[in-house]
């Protein structure tokens, strides 16, 4: 006998249609009787009371399912809550700082392609418009400066240079010098290459 | 229990029919503690067993899809169960209690005279009982499920095979090896 003889004798005893050999059929003998002799000695006596004893304890089981739910959700909540609490107290730990300085503000001040370089006009166009923003964004720095004081618009401009008070015509020499200072043609003017544009 | 009866006890049972799953382990109850009783050896283990079976049988009668094939289902968890048992037995020591049993599934209760009864009866089943509990053990562990699911769980070869992970023909090889020493240890014992 081998493992296909053994097969087939399975898918016999499993109720399947098939022709068995006589050696087949003589094991398949062999097994029903070995079933008919044993059944009765195998079954055991079921004694009545341990269904009414395991019915009563299952009865008493399931009388206090909603305690235990409710210990198991509040115990869930609690753990959910908490690392809720850590996941946010570590987020807020590594978040970034935003940037204040203002060398980081110049240091990514955005750059104009130089005249003349082979530059698509549509990059172009973006490039002046982030320029534009940018001054934008000085312009409200600077405004924030001289509200603070720390500008040239805050500083008191009727003292003079003594600390005497001046009157409107020393006012006006002032500020014309002022001007005429300011007024100097910078090199660094040329530079710029929005001037190209 | 016909098919029609049983699907219909089955699905009240899902729907939370309290009677419906009493009759339904009224129905299985004797076999199962049959198998229960044959695997351990101990009737204390086959009761434990049983109520342990019924608590788990409520939680996932719900995941049980109805395909005509409620019995192999119910056996195959209560062979799992029967199989962590005897693991569990291995590894942790027993505790001492009237109602526990040895090695011979005799608790120390027994040993505490009952009323008046058949004594004569008594004995003579007791020993045969004796015999073919002794001769179950001879067998290894696998061979003596496969027999025990086959006789209690009427499982079919198929399912048998399926369970314990082996082909088909070795599943009744092993059924059929062991079912021919079986018959022998009781020939022996039971010869005078």
């Amino acid at each position: 006998m081998n493992e296909q003889h053994y097969q087939r004798i399975a898918r016999y005893l499993d109720g399947e249609n098939i022709t068995l050999q006589p050696d087949e059929r003589a094991v398949v003998e062999e097994i029903r009787r070995s079933d008919a002799l044993l059944g009765e000695k195998l079954n055991v006596a079921f004694p009545n009371e341990v269904l009414s004893r395991i019915l009563r304890r299952r009865h008493a089981e399931t009388l206090h399912p909603s305690r235990r739910t409710l210990r198991f959700t509040l115990t869930a909540a609690s753990v959910a809550a908490a690392a809720a609490m850590v996941l946010l107290a570590v987020s807020l730990f590594l978040r970034p700082a935003p940037p204040t300085d203002s060398t980081y503000v110049l240091r990514n001040k955005p750059q104009v392609p130089r005249p003349g370089a082979n530059v698509p006009m549509a990059e172009m166009i973006d490039s002046l418009q982030a320029v534009s923003a940018f001054d934008h964004e000085l312009d409200q720095l600077a405004e924030e400066f001289d509200r603070e004081g720390f500008g040239v618009a805050g500083a008191p401009d009727l003292v003079g240079e003594t600390g005497e008070l001046l009157d409107g015509r020393q006012e006006n020499t002032r500020q014309s010098r002022d001007e005429n200072f300011w007024n100097v043609p910078d090199k660094r003017e040329s530079a710029d290459p929005l001037e190209a544009y | 229990m016909d098919t029609e009866q049983l699907r219909d006890m089955i699905a009240q049972a899902k729907a939370g029919d309290a009677r419906a799953f009493e009759r339904l382990l009224a129905g299985y109850g004797p076999r199962l503690y049959g198998y229960f009783y044959r695997a351990t050896g101990r009737h204390h283990d086959a009761e434990d067993l049983l109520g342990e079976l019924t608590l788990r049988l409520v939680r996932t009668l719900q995941t049980y899809k109805d395909q005509g094939r409620f019995e192999p289902w119910l056996f195959r968890i209560a062979a799992n169960m029967v199989r962590d048992r005897i693991r569990r037995k291995k590894t942790r020591p027993q505790p001492a209690s009237l109602s526990v049993e040895d090695e011979q599934g005799r608790s120390l209760s027994d040993a505490i005279p009952a009323g008046p009864t058949d004594v004569g009866e008594y004995l003579l089943a007791e020993e045969a009982s004796e015999s073919l509990k002794t001769a179950l053990r001879a067998l290894d562990e696998t061979t003596r499920q496969m027999i025990l699911l086959r006789h209690f769980g009427e499982m079919s070869f198929k399912d048998i095979a399926e369970m314990f992970q082996c082909p088909l023909g070795t599943a009744l090889a092993k059924v059929h090896r062991g079912l021919q020493r079986l018959r022998q240890e009781l020939e022996q014992r039971e010869t005078p």
